[in-house]
C-alpha cells in the first residue's frame, strides 16, 4: 500500500493527502541515486519490499518508482531516480535526476555505489555532495569487493565524505539489516549535508565568481548549493537555471554566466567542462588513495574469459544467435501450450462458472451475452498473453541481471546502427516475430527514451505469428505452390519497412537531438539473483494486467457491442459494426478490396490478426460464433470437461511445454497453421482478384498489429505516441498496399 | 585549445579508435562538440586517464575499453575523437586505474 497516487509529486510529510493506511504516513522522503549498475534496484527492493509502484513524472515520459519503507516508528518514502553515471544532464534520464534533486523537497539522498567500482561510482557522489544535500552512501556489493581483494577503510571514507557510509549486500536479505538500522538512526537524528569536494584553486575561484552572479537571483539557496550550481554552469549546463527561475530571468542570467564561462575558456585556453570533470576525477583518486588499503589482482579474469568467448570474432555471432533463438523458442513455442490451456480455461471452466452464476440470478439474455461474449472473452484474450510475457520477462530479467544483455548490444550494434537503431534494439525486433506485445515491453532494456520509442513504434511492422494464418489462407486460395514465396516476401517486407521506418523516424520525424556519443557499459558478469528476478517479473506482469489489460478488455467490449447493436440484429451487415465497415470500405477501393466484408474483417483483425480469417468465415459462410443455446446453463458434460481441463489437461500442458523446451515437437507456429478451408478459399476467389488478395495481405501485414500491441505502446509511451503510431501504420499499410495492387495488376495478376 | 594533436614528447599521439586491442594508452585530448565531450568526460574519458583496449565486437565495431575500472564500449567513430599517447605494454593494471 502506498501513500500517494503515482502521478502526485513526491512531497515530504504530506500527511494531509494520504489515505489511511496500515503503516504511518511517510515521515521523510529520500531520493535514491546511483549508477545504472550500482544495484540501486536491489536496495530499493530491500527497503520497500512489496510497498512500491511505478509512476511517471508529471509531463515526463521517464518512469520512476517509489515505495514506502516502514521503519520502526517511522515511514520513509523512497523515490527511485533513474540510474545515471553523472548529473551532467545529457540525457532525459540524467536531466530528470538532476532536476528532481534540485527542485523536489527531499529530506535526504541515498547514494548507492558499487564498492568494487568506486573509481567510477564516486564521481556521482562528488556531484551529489556538491549540491549540499544531506547524503547517505550505501556501499553496495560489499561481498564482491571483498572477494576481489579490495580492502577499504570505511571510517576514513566517512570522514572524507562527511556522511555515513554503510557496507551493504543488498541482493542478500541478510545484507541490509545494518543499512536499515544506520539509515533510520541517521534520519531520526536529522540528516546533515556532507563535505563538498574542494577543487583546484582556479576552479574554486571561477565557481565563487559564478556563485556571486547567481546569489542575487537565488537568495534563498544556501551557499553550498549555489556553489554546486555554479560548478554545473561552468560545465556548460545552460538549461540549469530554467529549472529554478522564471524563463526570462533564467535566460538573462544564463547569458550573463555564459559570458563569464567563455571568458574563462579564453583565459585558461581549456574547456571549463573538462577542468571540472578532471577535478572531480582527481578528487575521486585522492579519496581512493586515502581509503583503499589493499586491492587484489586479476579482478577481471572471469568476465574477461567469458567475453573472450561470447564476443569472439568467429564464435561470437553464432553463439549470440543461439541465445536469441532460445529466447524466441521460449517465448513462442514453449509458451504455446500454456496459451492454449489458458484459452481453454476461459472458454471452459471460467465461462461455465459465470454462466452457472448468471443462470442462478436469472440474468436476461442480453446481460449474459454481454458478460460472457463481451467482457469474459476480452479478459480471456488478454490473459492468453500472460504465459509468453511471463517467460519473456523471466528470461529478459536473467539476461539483464547477468550482464549478457549489454553484450547483445555490443555484438549487434554495428548492424543496427545502419538504421539509426541501438544495438539493444535487436532483441525486441526479433521477439516481434513471435508476438509484438512482449516485443514492445522488451524495449525497456534500452536506456534512452528516444531509442525505446523508435524501436517500439516500428515493431508492429515485424510480422508476428498471428498473421501467418491470414497469409496462408489467402496464399493457398490464390497462389498455390507459390504461397511459400508470398509468405517469405511478406516477412521480408515487414522487416524492411520496420528498419526503414526506424531510419525515417530517427532522421526525419523526431526532432534532432544533440549528438550523444554511443557509450555502453559492459558490467562484469555475475550470477543472477532469483529473488530479484522473481520480484521484477511479478511487478512487470502485474503492470501489464492492470494497465494494458484494461485497454484490451475495453476495446474488445466495444467491438462486441458494435457487432450486436442495434439490439437483436441478425445480419452482421446491419449492425453498427457492419455500418462502420461500409463507411470504411470506399477508403479501401483504390487497393482493390473496397467491400464492407473486407473492411469488417480488418476491423475485427485489430483484436488479433488471426481473427481476420474467422471473421471472413462468419461473413462469407454465415458461421455464427455463438447462439442462444450456448449461453444456457452448463451441462454435466461441460463440468466434466472442465474438471478434465484443470487436472489432466494441465498436466498434458506441462508435458507439451517440456517437450517444446527439449525440441521434441514441431515449432508451435507451424503447428498453429490453419488448414486451408476449401469453402472459404472459394468464397475468397469470388470476392478478390489475385492482385487485390496480394494487396490485402500486405495491408494485413502492416496495419495496426492488434489492440494488445497498441495497449502496450500506450502503456509504455502514452496516448499521443500510440495514436501517432496507429496513424503512421495505417498510412504505410495503405500506401504499400496501393503500390502492391498496382504492380500486381501491371504484371497481369 | 589548439587543434594540433602532436605534442613535443615522444611517442607520437594517436587516436584511441585506431589503437589495436591489448594496448594501454593515456588520454591527451577529447575532440568534438561540447555536449559530446561533456558526456565522455563524465564517463571518465578525461585527459590523464589511462585506457586499455580490450577487444573489438565481431562485426568490427564497437570496441570495448577499460577506463577508471569499468568496461565501456565506444563506437570507433567516437573513439577516434579521443587522442591518446600509447603506453609501453603494462602487465596488468597501471597505478592510476583506481580500485
Amino acid at each position: 500500500m502506498s501513500t500517494v497516487g503515482s502521478t502526485v509529486m513526491p512531497c515530504p510529510k504530506c500527511t494531509s493527502v494520504t489515505p489511511p493506511s496500515t503503516v504511518t504516513a511517510a515521515t521523510w522522503t529520500v531520493a535514491l541515486v546511483g549508477n545504472p549498475n550500482a544495484g540501486k534496484t536491489s536496495v530499493f527492493n530491500a527497503l520497500t519490499g512489496q510497498e512500491q509502484h511505478v509512476g511517471n513524472w508529471p509531463g515526463k515520459t521517464v518512469a520512476y518508482q517509489e515505495g514506502l519503507w516502514p521503519g520502526p516508528g517511522f515511514a520513509v518514502r523512497v523515490v527511485d531516480l533513474p540510474g545515471t553515471y553523472s548529473l551532467a544532464a545529457l540525457s532525459p534520464e540524467e536531466r530528470l535526476a538532476r532536476d528532481a534533486l534540485l527542485t523536489m523537497p527531499f529530506d535526504a539522498v541515498l547514494n548507492v555505489v558499487d564498492a568494487s567500482h568506486l573509481g567510477r561510482h564516486l564521481y556521482l557522489t562528488a556531484e551529489v555532495l556538491e549540491l549540499g544535500l544531506p547524503t547517505f552512501v550505501v556501499l553496495n556489493m560489499w561481498d564482491v569487493a571483498r572477494r576481489e581483494g579490495i580492502r577499504l577503510d570505511v571510517a576514513q571514507l566517512e570522514a572524507l565524505l562527511g556522511v555515513p557510509v554503510v557496507p551493504t549486500v543488498a541482493r542478500d536479505p541478510r545484507g541490509t539489516a545494518l543499512l536499515q538500522e544506520r539509515l533510520g538512526q541517521w534520519l531520526r537524528q536529522g540528516p546533515q549535508p556532507g563535505r563538498a569536494p574542494r577543487y583546484p584553486a582556479r576552479i574554486e575561484q571561477a565557481a565563487a565568481e559564478v556563485q556571486a552572479l547567481l546569489h542575487d537571483a537565488l537568495p534563498d539557496l544556501p551557499p553550498a548549493r549555489l556553489r554546486g550550481l555554479a560548478l554545473k554552469m561552468l560545465e556548460g549546463q545552460t538549461d540549469l537555471l530554467a529549472v529554478l527561475l522564471p524563463p526570462e530571468q533564467a535566460a538573462a542570467l544564463t547569458a550573463q554566466v555564459q559570458a563569464r564561462v567563455a571568458a574563462y575558456r579564453r583565459e585558461w585556453d581549456e574547456d571549463p567542462a573538462l577542468l571540472v570533470a578532471d577535478a572531480r576525477y582527481g578528487w575521486v583518486q585522492g579519496v581512493l588513495r586515502a581509503t583503499v588499503t589493499a586491492r587484489g589482482p586479476a579482478r577481471f579474469a572471469l568476465s574477461q574469459a567469458v567475453d573472450r568467448v561470447v564476443t569472439h570474432r568467429w564464435l561470437g555471432l553464432p553463439l549470440f544467435f543461439l541465445v536469441m533463438l532460445f529466447v524466441f523458442h521460449l517465448v513462442v513455442n514453449v509458451a504455446d501450450p500454456f496459451i492454449t490451456w489458458t484459452e481453454g480455461l476461459f472458454q471452459g471452466p471460467i465461462r461455465h462458472a459465470l454462466l452457472w452464476l448468471l443462470h442462478q440470478v436469472h440474468a436476461p439474455y442480453g446481460v449474459r451475452a454481454l458478460l460472457v461474449d463481451g467482457v469474459l472473452a476480452g479478459v480471456g484474450s488478454m490473459m492468453t498473453f500472460l504465459p509468453g510475457l511471463t517467460l519473456l520477462y523471466l528470461f529478459l530479467a536473467w539476461l539483464e541481471d547477468s550482464g549478457y544483455m549489454a553484450r547483445v548490444a555490443f555484438v549487434m550494434d554495428r548492424a543496427m546502427r545502419v538504421f539509426g537503431l541501438h544495438g539493444k534494439a535487436f532483441l525486441p525486433l526479433l521477439l516481434g516475430l513471435g508476438c509484438n506485445v512482449p516485443a514492445v515491453y522488451a524495449t525497456r532494456t534500452l536506456e534512452r527514451h528516444r531509442d525505446r520509442l523508435v524501436t517500439a513504434l516500428v515493431i508492429p511492422f515485424v510480422s508476428c505469428s498471428a498473421r501467418l494464418p491470414v497469409y496462408l489462407i489467402f496464399g493457398l486460395a490464390f497462389f498455390g505452390a507459390a504461397t511459400v514465396w508470398v509468405v517469405w516476401g511478406l516477412y521480408l517486407l515487414g522487416l524492411v519497412v520496420a528498419l526503414a521506418s526506424a531510419w525515417v523516424l530517427q532522421r526525419v520525424l523526431l526532432p534532432a537531438e544533440a549528438p550523444t556519443p554511443f557509450v555502453l557499459e559492459l558490467p562484469p558478469y555475475h550470477w543472477p539473483n532469483g529473488r530479484v528476478i522473481g520480484r521484477q517479473v511479478r511487478r512487470r506482469v502485474w503492470a501489464f494486467v492492470t494497465q494494458a489489460g484494461t485497454v484490451i478488455v475495453g476495446i474488445s467490449m466495444l467491438l462486441w457491442l458494435l457487432m450486436n447493436l442495434p439490439w437483436g440484429v441478425r445480419d452482421p451487415a446491419d449492425s453498427y459494426f457492419g455500418r462502420v465497415s461500409q463507411a470504411l470500405a470506399p477508403a479501401l477501393e483504390p487497393l482493390g478490396f473496397g467491400r464492407w466484408e473486407a473492411a469488417g474483417a480488418l476491423v475485427t483483425g485489430m483484436i488479433a490478426k488471426e481473427v481476420v480469417v474467422s471473421t471472413m468465415g462468419q461473413i462469407y459462410l454465415g458461421e455464427r460464433q455463438t447462439d442462444a443455446a450456448a449461453l444456457g446453463p452448463p451441462t454435466a458434460a461441460d463440468w466434466q470437461a472442465d474438471l478434465h481441463h484443470l487436472g489432466p489437461g494441465l498436466w498434458a500442458t506441462l508435458r507439451a511445454a517440456a517437450r517444446q523446451l527439449l525440441g521434441r515437437d514441431a515449432p508451435a507456429f507451424v503447428g498453429a497453421t490453419a488448414a486451408s478451408d476449401g469453402r472459404l478459399a472459394a468464397a475468397l476467389r469470388q470476392n478478390f482478384s489475385p492482385a487485390a488478395a496480394l494487396a490485402f495481405v500486405v495491408f494485413v501485414l502492416l496495419y495496426v498489429p492488434c489492440m494488445a500491441t497498441l495497449a502496450a505502446q500506450y502503456h509504455e509511451f502514452g496516448l499521443r505516441w500510440a495514436a501517432l503510431g496507429l496513424v503512421y501504420q495505417i498510412g504505410v499499410a495503405w500506401g504499400l498496399a496501393w503500390v502492391t495492387y498496382h504492380i500486381a495488376q501491371g504484371v497481369g495478376l | 585549445m589548439t587543434m594540433s594533436p602532436v605534442s613535443s614528447s615522444s611517442p607520437p599521439l594517436t587516436r584511441l579508435g585506431d589503437l589495436p586491442p591489448g594496448r594501454w594508452a593515456e588520454i591527451v585530448r577529447v575532440q568534438g562538440p561540447p555536449q559530446w565531450r561533456r558526456r565522455l568526460y563524465a564517463l571518465g574519458f578525461v585527459p590523464g586517464a589511462r585506457v586499455y583496449v580490450e577487444h573489438t565486437a565481431p562485426l568490427g565495431d564497437p570496441v570495448q575499453y577499460r577506463v577508471h575500472d569499468t568496461w565501456l564500449a565506444l563506437r570507433r567513430r567516437t573513439a577516434r575523437q579521443i587522442w591518446v599517447r600509447p603506453l609501453a605494454a603494462t602487465p596488468s593494471s597501471p597505478a592510476e586505474g583506481g580500485p
